[in-house]
């Protein structure tokens, strides 16, 4: 059968893939796998809060996979998807340029991402930007600021 | 030959440029496809309600504009744009 390229955004449940991203994505590739998909490249796309809430998530991990299979996969691997409860929502689309020229492009984006956030953090002074929760500091480690002493305001009256 | 001092004549030229500076952001940018992806492009082609601006607004080619919608529509299913902002 005529094989096509794919890329395909998954919808990921937060707390699962926080917890256990390998063993969540894991269960996403080997139903991809099952239906004759070869994986060309996965990555985590993001981690960010939904624009609208579905079926009660606020937040989602979104995994990006480029693969080839098949152009009956996508329809058979739809109905083992909906099984899997890790996944909220999912996206398939065929692409119409060679699998590599989009792998390509996207390690490029994440290069221009990556310095773009490097510059905005050293701009700003502190931090990235986003609304993701901090690193938590390690035992004994100095706080980023001084704290200033405040006088009790009251202590007068 | 001396600079046409006409003011209808500057006010058109000055028209002419501002039409060229509004020209297609796709065009300029060579980008043969819109990624659903790219938030910081898509947001700037919808309003604060979450509506696609026309081509009018935008100076968006007629090709682009097509899949600039498909991609704001992909961008929505996924929740990385609202359909509706509160």
């Amino acid at each position: 059968m005529k094989t096509r390229d794919y890329e395909a955004m998954f919808l990921l449940d937060n707390a699962a893939a926080v917890a256990d991203f390998d063993g969540t994505t894991g269960s996403i590739d080997q139903i991809l796998a099952k239906h004759g998909a070869t994986i060309v490249q996965k990555e985590k796309w993001d981690e960010r809060k939904l624009a609208y809430e579905i079926g009660g998530h606020k937040r989602a991990t979104y995994y990006l996979v480029y693969f080839r299979a098949p152009t009956d996969t996508v329809a058979r691997m739809a109905g083992d998807l909906k099984l899997n409860d890790k996944l909220i929502r999912h996206l398939t689309i065929a692409l119409d340029e060679p699998i590599e020229v989009h792998v390509k492009k996207r390690a490029e984006e994440r290069e221009r991402l990556a310095e773009e956030s490097r510059k905005a953090s050293l701009a700003a002074g502190w931090g990235t930007g986003d609304d993701r929760p901090r690193r938590r500091r390690e035992d004994g480690e100095p706080e980023a600021f001084e704290v200033p002493d405040v006088p009790e305001l009251n202590e007068e009256a | 030959m001396p600079r046409n001092t006409n003011p209808a004549v500057k006010k058109k030229k000055k028209l002419k440029k501002v039409i060229e500076k509004g020209k297609c952001r796709f065009t300029k940018a060579r980008v043969d496809e819109v990624d659903y992806k790219d938030l910081a492009t898509l947001q700037k082609m919808v309003s604060a309600q979450g509506k696609l601006y026309g081509r009018k607004r935008t100076g968006t080619m007629s090709r682009f504009q097509r899949k600039l919608k498909l991609a704001v529509k992909r961008a929505r299913f996924l929740a990385l744009l609202p359909f509706v902002a509160r």
